[in-house]
Formats: C-alpha cells, structure tokens, sequence
C-alpha cells in the first residue's frame, strides 16, 4: 500500500516512542527489578547484630563481622547504630566489617548493625575468597610433620574417599561422609599429633582434610537464616569453591547443604566474629526476622542502591498524598485512549469529548452500578429541571449557573437519602465532576429540542456506553499498576493515539449504518 | 486526461462498494484538501457570504445583522412590516438555531406550521444566538436576518412546507455527488436529514433523483405526499450545477459540501457552505462517494472553466454508472 509522507512520518514518530517507552520499560523491570505484577511479593531477612561493650577509660576499637548476602540475595540496606563511636565499615576479602572507634570510653555501651536482604532472582555468584593455595599449602606442611601414623591415616582417609568420587566436589562429599559416620576415624584424629589445627573440631577437622587434598575449602561462621530468632545461634560450616562453584557442606551431617540460606560472617575461619580492643565484649546477640515487602519496595531499595539517579525519577519518591493524586491522574490518558478507540474504530458518538472519560473516572469510586443509577438519575432530573428555565427564557451563562446549582443540589439531596437509608456514598459522590454533567444536561436539551429526542437519546447511550467502557479499562488491577510503575507507558498511549488519529478505515457502526449501500453488480453476478 | 479509479478489490464490503468513512473524509480529504486557515471563513455565513457575492454567486438577500442585543429594537421594527425571514446564528452548524418565519404581526411571527412565536420568545431565540448556543466551539456569535426564499413551484410535488434544498459534494471545483433534501411533516419544515427529511440523491447527468432514503432506510413515496420520489426533476439543474462548480473557486477549500436553494424567481441561490459536509448523501443515492472522488483527485489539473468541470463531473458520473451497473468496461 502506498503511504503518504504524513503517514510515513506519523509511523516513524509512533515507531520511536514506543521504542523509547519500551526500552524503559523493559530496562526497569530487567534491571532494577520493577514487578509487572502487583502481586509479586520479595523475601527480605534483617539481621541485627547486638553487642555490647564495657570501656576501661582509654581508647577503644570494636571490630564487628558483618554478615554477607546469602545466594541469591542482595544487601539493600545497613543501619548503625553507635552512639558516641566514630563508625566506618570496610570490606575486605574476608568478607565486610564494622569498625567502631573512640578515644576515651568508659562505661557500657550497645553497639548495633542492622542488614536488610533482598532476595534477587539473578544475582551474579559473590567472589571466591582469596587465599585459597595458601591454606592448601600450610595443611600440606603441617601434615608433613606430623608422625608417619597420622599421616599414613590422613592420605587413607582422602585415597578412600577419592575412590568413591570422580571430581573434588564429590571427594568432598564422601570424605565429609566419612569424617562424620566413621567413628573409628574420629577418634583416631582425635588423637592425632598435627601442630595447627584443632582436629577435635569437627568443622576445623574436615577443612584440614579437604586441604591436604588439595581441595579450597575454609571454615565459614555465619547465621542459619531459617526462621525469626531473637537470639540466633552461630554456627559454622565448610565451604568448598571447587571447578569454579562454591559448595557448602555442613561437617556434622556429612551432607552438602542446599537451598539453605546462610549468611556468612567472616572469611578467615579463625578470626573472632566480635574482636574489642581496650573494651570488654559482655554481651552479643544475633536476631534475624524475615518479612515480605512488595515488589516495588524492593525495586526501589534496590534502585537507590544500584541505580543512575535517573532510574529514580519515578511517582514513588512523591509524597504519598501526592501519589494518590497521580493514581487517578495517571489513569486519565488510558481512559481518554479507550475512548479515542471507541470513536474512531466503533463509530459510537457522545456528548464531549472527553465527557465520558470523567464519568468513568468518577464511577471508579461509586462503583458501577451505583454509578450508572447517579448519572442517569441527575441527567434525568437535570433535564426535566432545566425545560423549566426554558419557559423562563433565561440567557445561556445564568441558565447554565442555575443547572449547576441544580445538579449540586441533586448530589446533596441524594447523599443525603443514601446516609439516612444507610447507603453510603460518602466522599465518592465529591468527585462526581458536576461542571461535566451540567454541560451534559445543557448539550443533551439542545440536541434534544434540535435534533429530537432520538439523537439525544443516541448520544446520551453512547456517552454512558463509553463511559463504562472506559471505566472498565481503568478499573482493571494490572493496569492501574502498570501506569503508575511505568509512567512511560504514556508514551506508548500518544503513540496509539496518534496511529488512531492516522486510521482512515472504516468504523464498525459504518458498516451497519452503509449495509445497504452495494458494490458493482458484475462482481455482485460473478459471485453467484 | 481522465483515469478512472474504481475501489481495488478487497475483502471489505464497504470499501468494495466505494463507501467514505469518516475517519478517511477527516483525514484524506477534510485535513488534505481544506486548509486550516480557511475553515473560519465558510464556518461564518456572513463572511461566506461576503465571499460568494464578491465572486457574482446569488445569495438570499440579507436583511440584518444582529450583533448586540441592542440591535434586537430596530429589527423588530422592519419585522413588523415584512416577516417573511430567516433568523440563522452566524456560525451555526447542520441547521441549528435557525428560526423560519412566514409572516408577521404586532404580537410576534409566524412560523410555517401557523404557530405564532410571541416578541419575547423571538428575542429569547435571538439571545440565544448571540450567546453563542447553536455556534460552532461556543462563543458569542451574531444573527444573520435574510430573506425567506420561496421554492421553485416544480417542488410542490415532493416536498411539505419547508424549503428543499440541493446538497452538493464538491471535490477541487467538480461536483462529485449530489442529493435533494425534501422536508416532511415529521421534519417540522426542515430539510435536514437528522430531523426526519428525506433525501433523494441525484443524477448528475440529468438532475433526475435516482434513490430515496427517510431515517437511513429506503423509501420509495414521499411520507406525506405520496408521490413517487424516483425520477423527480430538480428544475434548472444545469443552473445549479454551475453554481456549484463556481465555488470552486470562490473558496480555498478543495472538498466542500454546497447547499443550494432552487428560488421560484431567482433561481438557483447558495445557501451554505459546509467545510465538513456530512456522510448521508451516500445513503441517499445508494452509492459510495469514493470512485467519483478518487477519479477527481487523480486528475492532473482541473479545467479553469466552471462549464467544463460540469461536463467533466457528468463524465465521471457516467464511468461510475458503468462500473457499477457492470456495463462495459470503464476505460
């Protein structure tokens, strides 16, 4: 089909604004995580570390581990809470932590730091731990100087599970196996002389092992994020980063552990979790709670975070009052499209332009068939009304004063009704737009003593027809929370219009109200 | 050269027949073909006026302007003597607010159904019109007092009460289609075919009305009169015809709808021009608009000449008739 250079340039600009609103769109929901649904809910653990300290009167430094993101999830959020301490957080490889400082302490104080985390259903893997050769070599060493039975035993142990096993992972596994069941083997490590390690401890036993196998493994402290704890307990475990992926492995079950969420607290096995210097440590307390926001607060946690400050231009930073205003205001254009499509591709004509979308946007807080009735009820009313000023031959701006007064009038009386019959209407009824129908009225009486009551009639349906329909569009859940999530969405809404402004296609009334009209009688003889 | 363009095929009944949208009249011919600029002009029956007498078209004479309400004293006045006129608001649309009155007394006018309408009421509908209440986009707007014209005896026959008048769609000087807009009893006198007229499209190589249609449906007798409305000459059909074809060039508008009165002694008179004639007519002749228009729009130029375009719009007319009856191929 040929195109005219209007059409063509009416394509490219609709073309590139739903390019541009998509693009947002899409960059929103994949990378800053926006839900396009309303109901996605976001898992979120806080974890509050408590400790609290004694001063001796000089300088004081408190060092506290902090806990890391479990997989899967992401730090959103760190409060501190110290007061008098001068406070800094560092990162390290071993993981972050929280450096409390002050030169003259005396007394007690309690120190806390509060991690907010957000389940993100793609994170990239956390980094590997540094220092993994290291740890494999000082194993190796100490093994070696250990007397040939402890040894002989220990490269048994690994030969064993290395034969149960194809890869380091698997190796792991069974020698974790073995090292919690077999409770010979136990007892003779127990009772092993290798300078170093305690091989009494479970955890610290296994890591050697691992080590001496020439497998990255390390004793990791942290806290099992299962259920809300006031006082969660510590508990460690080995984490093996082996062909690239990182496996946990709990040394009291022997089993590699999945699926459990575990907030790891320090990387260097060994380190205190809470380290004082010129303070005592009298008291600490981990609490974790777990708790579901909605996907939008997480996308907005996340985005503070994370994102260019553009990404946070969106309506939540307004304040809630004005939120409210751009929920309805933001409807406005998608109800006002839902009538452009009724007008230019059903045919159906109504009073207004934008007449019917106000109705709607008002129906939105009657309810439907509440809203229906009030319409009818005062355009009827309004109408019968206003004949009478007619016989008064009133000019048309006091006329129209007098059917405004009217209308207001009519919305009191019937509020009023509805309270004393104890149906509320309440505050609804304030955002019936009363200007709108006073201007219904007057146009429908024109039409009515110009054109007969058959065209008002016509029009008033189409007006209510498209009202509901449009009321049925803006009241749908999903689209209310698109709009407002994706304000960009706008631009995909001008580029429907202007295509609906371009389309020079027939409307569907046409069809009907042209039946009658034939095409030429030989193709009419070649189809029979 | 003339290329005669009949619609492509396609699955779409209407676009087979060659009916016009109006989403497409909006857009490839309102938007296209009719500046901006000039709407104003042909929206303002003075202003068209003004411009149709400049270019030697007959017009009805005008009796008065009405501009403020002061100005209500002295027509009343010249009322009283003559009250044969039309009260119509300058910028009023598809016949809105106009006021036909037949005779005058002391106590008021007379409309054509005898009802007598009292000074007051006549001044209520005056200050109506200035209010802006019938105009286009609302606003204050004037009164325009003419002469009422008396139609040509021919239509005694078809029509009741009321004055008929000719509708004319006129595409870049060439008439593309035509019909005969006949009041009825139901209509109050008005010619309009939202109020119950009935129009009658027709022929634009004879004047002869080919189809009649009342409410959108088919009729074949007028409503009142019962006399067949097929083969109704409408008289001076060459005269009205040319009329028309002269506006052409009296506007800058390039798609317009013509309304013209056939006077018992002045002949053919313009009574309106519409900037967005209506999509009606096509009911009326049972006949899409868009073989005519299209084949107008593919001419390379039009003739200067209103008398050729008339011969031109009678050719087109006959290509159509041929493609639609199926007779011969067009060529």
């Amino acid at each position: 089909m040929r195109m005219s250079s209007r059409s063509l340039q009416a394509f490219v600009i609709v073309a590139l604004l739903c390019a541009i609103g998509l693009a947002i769109m899409i960059y929103k929901v994949t990378v800053l995580g926006f839900p396009l649904l309303k109901e996605q809910r976001a898992e979120i653990w806080t974890v509050e570390v408590q400790a609290t300290v004694e001063g001796q009167g000089g300088s004081a430094t408190v060092t506290v581990a902090l806990p890391s993101p479990p997989d899967g999830f992401s730090l959103v959020d760190r409060d501190v809470v110290a007061p008098d301490f001068g406070e800094r957080i560092e990162g390290g490889p071993q993981g972050e932590v929280a450096i409390f400082e002050r030169r003259r302490f005396d007394g007690s104080a309690t120190l806390f730091v509060l991690s907010r985390f957000f389940r993100v259903d793609s994170d990239a893997p956390r980094p590997g731990v540094e220092g993994g050769a290291e740890r494999i070599d000082t194993a190796r060493a100490q093994l070696a100087a250990a007397p040939a039975f402890d040894r002989d035993m220990v490269e048994e142990l690994i030969a064993r599970a290395r034969s149960l096993s194809v890869d380091q992972v698997g190796l792991a596994r069974e020698a974790a196996t073995i090292l919690a069941t077999d409770n010979a083997m136990i007892a003779a490590l127990d009772e092993a002389q290798v300078d170093g390690p305690d091989l009494s401890d479970p955890v610290r036993r296994l890591v050697f092992v691992l080590n001496v196998a020439g497998i990255d493994a390390r004793r990791v402290a942290g806290l099992d994020l299962v259920a809300d704890r006031r006082r969660a307990p510590v508990r460690a475990w080995v984490e093996v980063v082996a062909d690239g992926e990182r496996t946990v492995i709990d040394p009291f079950a022997g089993t590699v552990t999945q699926g459990r969420t575990l907030s790891a607290m320090e990387g260097a096995g060994d380190a205190p979790l809470i380290a004082t210097e010129g303070a005592e440590l009298t008291n600490r307390a981990y609490s974790i709670r777990q708790s579901f926001a909605s996907g939008m607060d997480r996308a907005l946690w996340l985005g503070e975070r994370n994102a260019p400050p553009f990404a946070k231009l969106s309506p939540m930073i307004l304040s809630i009052e004005a939120q409210l205003v751009f929920q309805v205001l933001l409807l406005l254009p998608i109800g006002a499209l839902a009538i452009a499509c009724i007008r230019q591709l059903i045919g159906i004509r109504t009073f207004g332009t934008f007449m019917p979308v106000l109705i709607a946007l008002a129906f939105r807080d009657t309810q439907l068939a509440l809203g229906i009735a009030l319409f009818v009820a005062v355009v009827v009313l309004g109408l019968v009304l206003r004949s009478f000023f007619n016989i008064l031959h009133l000019t048309l701006v006091p006329r129209l004063t007098a059917v405004l007064s009217i209308v207001t009038l009519i919305m009191l009386v019937i509020a009023v009704a509805g309270a004393a019959g104890d149906v509320r209407l309440g505050l609804s009824l304030s955002l019936f737009p009363i200007v709108i129908l006073t201007m219904t009225i007057e146009s429908m009486s024109l039409i009515w003593d110009e054109y007969g009551p058959r065209e008002a009639l016509t029009r008033a349906g189409g007006s209510l027809i498209s009202a509901i329909a449009g009321y049925l569009v803006i009241s749908i859940p999903a689209v209310q929370h698109l709009v407002f999530v994706f304000p960009e969405i706008l631009l995909l809404v001008i580029g429907a219009a202007i295509a609906l402004g371009r389309y020079n296609g027939f409307t569907l009334l046409e069809f009907v109200r042209f039946r009658m009209i034939e095409g030429p009688r030989a193709e009419a003889k070649g189809q029979s | 050269m003339l290329r005669f363009a009949p619609p492509a095929p396609t699955l779409n009944r209407l676009a087979r027949a060659g009916v016009l949208g109006l989403n497409s009249r909006n857009l490839d011919f309102i938007a296209a073909h009719n500046p901006r600029k000039a709407l104003p002009l042909v929206d303002d029956k003075i202003t068209t006026k003004e411009m149709a007498v400049e270019a030697g078209i007959a017009v009805p004479e005008q009796l008065a302007i009405i501009r403020h309400h002061g100005d209500f004293a002295p027509f009343r006045k010249v009322a009283e003597e003559n009250g044969d006129l039309v009260i119509k608001p300058a910028r009023g649309s598809q016949g809105g607010g106009i006021f036909v009155s037949v005779g005058s007394g002391a106590s008021g006018l007379r409309k054509p159904s005898g009802k007598l309408v009292g000074w007051d009421g006549v001044r209520f509908h005056v200050a109506n019109i200035l209010a802006g209440m019938y105009s286009l986009g609302g606003g204050r707007d004037r009164a325009l007092i003419e002469e009422r014209l008396e139609p040509h005896s021919a239509f005694e026959k078809v029509a009741l009460g009321g004055v008929p008048d000719v509708r004319l769609i006129v595409f870049r000087g060439v008439p593309a289609m035509a019909m005969l807009r006949l009041p009825t009893a139901s209509s109050d006198g008005a010619a309009n075919l939202h109020k119950g007229g009935v129009g009658a499209g027709v022929d634009l190589r004879t004047g002869l009305t080919n189809h009649a249609v009342m409410w959108d449906r088919p009729i074949d007798r007028h409503p009142d009169l019962q006399t067949p409305l097929r083969g109704f000459q409408v008289p001076l059909w060459e005269e009205t015809m040319l009329l028309a074809a002269r506006l052409g060039d009296a506007t800058p508008l390039g798609y317009l709808g013509v309304d013209i009165v056939v006077d018992e002694e002045r002949g053919p008179v313009l009574l309106e021009i519409n900037a967005r004639p209506g999509m009606a007519i096509q009911i009326a002749n049972a006949a899409g608009l868009r073989p005519s228009l299209e084949t107008i729009g593919a001419l390379d130029d039009v003739p200067a000449d209103p008398a050729a375009r008339i011969a031109l719009a009678r050719e087109i007319e006959e290509q159509v008739e041929k493609w639609r009856t199926g007779e011969g191929e067009p060529t």
